[in-house]
């Protein structure tokens, strides 16, 4: 039933159904919004560890933004870290 | 706390639920706001990497095994988005027979975007296994997973 679904979503073509729009054809990504794209995804994650922590929604927000925050310092000095390391190897060898 | 122990029926249910649908689990265990906000932050991730990589080769075992696997703690979109995958197959298979040609990427994307898309797909299905995890625990003990973590430890009994 849901195979017969989707094929008349697919064969709706580009126009036609949800689907085909979203999931068929990739969107595509500009070259630029690479790097960007790690905040909503830290963003979820974020959300998800501290949800898994709450016993309410109400403690959510201001976890989650520290843990967000942290994370991402975290990542910035992981990168910084590896980009001094980089310079260092360039130099030196 | 529960005052009973949930049977292990109602514990197979929970954990179902939660691996069908992001937040499902946390419904049926009666934390709805929870269950808005697994569901929220663990579908976003998943329909955002499938949308920039195409279901055709980011929802195939074949294409991509270790990527279908990370995505099947989500079996309620993984199954769906593996259908499209095998009728997009069947699809393009008809369409060489028929002697056109196929430009690949109307269907797959390439790196970069290759590489954001698997990202955001296997993160989306180890976060729901995280969210199963809690749904279990939250169904079996009334608690969130990490929670009895932080319990302070029980306090010894003075010395006779």
């Amino acid at each position: 039933m849901s195979a017969l679904l989707l094929t008349a979503l697919v064969n709706a073509g580009p126009p036609g159904g949800l689907l085909a729009m979203l999931f068929v054809n990739p969107l595509p990504l500009p070259s630029g919004a690479r790097l960007w794209m790690l905040l909503p995804l830290l963003l979820c994650v974020a959300t998800v560890y501290r949800a898994s922590r709450a016993r309410h929604v109400r403690e959510l927000p201001l976890a989650t933004l520290l843990t967000f925050i942290n994370i991402l310092v975290g990542m910035l000095l992981i990168a910084a870290g590896f980009y001094g390391l980089h310079r260092l190897v360039f130099r030196f060898l | 706390m529960p005052q009973q122990e949930p049977s292990t029926s109602r514990l197979v249910q929970v954990g179902l639920l939660a691996w069908l649908i992001p937040g499902a689990g946390h419904y049926a265990v009666g934390q709805k706001g929870l269950a808005a906000v697994f569901c929220i932050a663990i579908t976003f991730p998943y329909a955002v990497g499938l949308a920039i990589g195409g279901a055709k080769s980011f929802a195939s075992p074949t294409a991509n095994r270790w990527l279908f696997v990370a995505e099947l703690p989500i079996g309620g979109y993984t199954m769906p988005a593996y259908l499209l995958s095998t009728t997009l197959d069947r699809r393009i298979e008809a369409r060489r027979q028929r002697g056109e040609t196929i430009d690949l990427t109307e269907y797959v994307a390439y790196f970069p975007a290759a590489d954001v898309a698997q990202i955001y797909l296997a993160t989306a299905g180890l976060l729901n296994i995280l969210a199963i995890l809690d749904a279990l625990s939250r169904a079996q003990y009334g608690e969130p997973t990490f929670h009895r973590d932080r319990r302070p430890a029980p306090e010894e009994p003075p010395a006779a």
